[in-house]
């Protein structure tokens, strides 16, 4: 193809979109509603999947020694701990700072009791956050055999129930999901479809003279192309107003704030860029090849 | 070229549209092909067209085996015809000029060949003044003018032309055949399909009549005009 031609071609593209007006501008509509749909909750379904992922990193895994063991006997766990698979981080409590801790839950009046001790009840431990909270009770068997160590103590049911609660939320998202961009697809396909219908005529016409499939094919394209590229930019605009009004709710509603335990909640300016790209992109290819796929029956003249 | 041997066309159903069809059209003819609606007519054209292959029997056309093109070479085919249709089809929304200079654009010409060609081929068929005009702007003569001008646009060998006058004025209808007869004068084989049967008589030429998917007249016939 000439270069002329295809510059023919393209400015062809541009220009069908102002002719067929309504039709482009419905396809555009199309594609922005369920892009929008698709992306937005696509970043709520992410954000939750990091809430959820805070909530869990709060449950600990503590680790009791048997009473009375030497200093050590206390390292070469420590050690051991830290280099078992699953365990992130190992934080070491002595029985003082336990017994610390443990009166200052208490009332003051209590307190006073514990000074009467002559011996602290409380044994060395290790506190433990996890990498994987799903494999929490391998890694507490695991655990168990060591030597030294008398009990493990560890948010079994809790830790089931948000492992459960992620899973269940996406599989539900998976569905959503899946809907959405069969839905988009089967609209956008028929849209595409009547836009072409209409300019069937035209395609014949260009059949009979002798054009080829990729001449015909061409101007679509590129007008899809354009229709997917500024509905890929609006919806980028769109998500970026709503996801940071969203946000700003949240910030600004400290009770919402932390329970939700919103703290590291995916900033929008971070990802800005590749959801751009995402959308311009799935924009730009779902709309032209749903024009060149509604074609084909068309060009077989 | 037009060579056809041994044609049978089949439609669903197992309605026989053509039936052992025979024919052969040399370079530089000028053929009426005439027949009753249901006889084959156009069925014959889809066929020169390659809009549809023959369940059996080969078609040739401007050397090209028709029964054995395929994608790109199909539309390579049809640059060498030109064709003209009973309801015209130009384009609607582009202006004449835009309407012939699109058949080049498909065609791969250069701007500058495209420029000086289709002020030709308007002054070729008494619409030079009209290129600014959109179809509907127009009478059904001019609008078959202008479809005439976009068939010749790539200077065919064959110009094939389906009821060229079937939606236009009858008084009209004759200067069209006139300026298909010019345009065969020059060399171009030109095949026209009609069911005018006054039309047939005035020109007179070879007649090809088509009676139930057979051709059952093939012949040279002098016209009126010619006695006249």
């Amino acid at each position: 193809m000439k270069w002329s031609n295809f510059t023919y071609l393209v400015k062809q593209g541009f220009g069908s979109i102002w002719k067929n007006k309504l039709m482009s501008f419905a396809s555009f509509c199309i594609i922005l509603v369920s892009m929008l749909l698709t992306g937005i909750s696509s970043l709520a379904m992410m954000n939750l999947n990091i809430i959820i992922s805070n909530i869990e990193e709060l449950n600990d895994v503590v680790v009791f020694m048997d009473k009375g063991v030497a200093e050590e006997q206390i390292n070469t766990l420590h050690e051991k701990l830290k280099q078992t698979p699953n365990v992130r981080e190992v934080k070491y409590r002595s029985s003082d700072e336990a017994l610390e801790e443990f009166k200052q839950r208490y009332d003051k009046d209590y307190s006073v009791i514990f000074d009467k001790l002559f011996e602290n009840p409380m044994p060395e431990s290790f506190i433990i956050k996890l990498d994987d909270i799903s494999l929490i009770s391998n890694t507490v068997d695991n655990i168990s055999t060591f030597n030294d160590v008398e009990t493990v103590n560890a948010p079994y049911e809790f830790a089931r129930f948000l492992v459960n609660m992620r899973a269940t939320l996406m599989i539900i998202f998976g569905f959503v999901l899946f809907a959405l961009i069969v839905v988009s697809l089967i609209i956008i396909s028929n849209a595409v479809r009547t836009s072409v219908f209409i300019r069937r005529k035209e395609i014949n016409i260009m059949k009979y003279v002798g054009a080829t499939n990729t001449f015909i094919r061409t101007p679509f394209f590129v007008e899809g192309m354009i229709i997917g590229l500024i509905a890929g930019v609006i919806c980028w605009l769109l998500t970026k107003l709503s996801y940071n009004s969203v946000m700003d709710l949240f910030n600004s509603n400290t009770a919402l704030f932390t329970a939700f335990g919103i703290h590291d909640n995916i900033q929008f300016n971070e990802i800005s860029l590749v959801v751009l790209l995402l959308y311009c992109g799935f924009g730009a290819a779902l709309s032209a090849f749903g024009t060149m796929i509604s074609m084909g029956k068309h060009l077989k003249v | 070229m037009i060579e056809m041997k041994n044609i049978k066309v089949r439609y669903s159903g197992g309605i026989a549209a053509l039936n052992d069809v025979n024919l052969r059209i040399d370079d530089g003819e000028f053929v009426f092909i005439v027949g009753n609606s249901g006889a084959g007519k156009s069925t014959l054209m889809k066929l020169m067209l390659r809009e549809i292959i023959p369940n059996e029997g080969r078609v040739f056309v401007n050397g090209y085996n028709l029964s054995k093109l395929k994608g790109k070479k199909i539309a390579h085919f049809r640059r060498t015809i030109g064709v003209v249709f009973q309801d015209f089809r130009l384009i609607p929304d582009l202006t004449v000029y835009d309407n012939i200079a699109f058949v080049l654009r498909v065609t791969n010409r250069s701007k500058k060949y495209i420029r000086q060609r289709v002020p030709y081929l308007l002054s070729l068929v008494n619409l030079a003044d009209r290129a600014k005009a959109y179809p509907h702007q127009l009478s059904g003569g001019e609008q078959q003018r202008v479809a005439l001008a976009r068939a010749l646009a790539n200077d065919p060998p064959l110009l094939i032309a389906d009821e060229p006058t079937g939606n236009i004025d009858p008084e009209l209808s004759y200067e069209i055949v006139d300026m298909l007869k010019t345009i065969n004068d020059q060399g171009t084989t030109v095949v026209m399909v009609t069911h005018q049967h006054d039309l047939v008589k005035y020109f007179g030429g070879r007649i090809i009549n088509l009676k139930r998917g057979q051709i059952s007249f093939d012949e040279l016939i002098g016209g009126s005009d010619e006695v006249e």
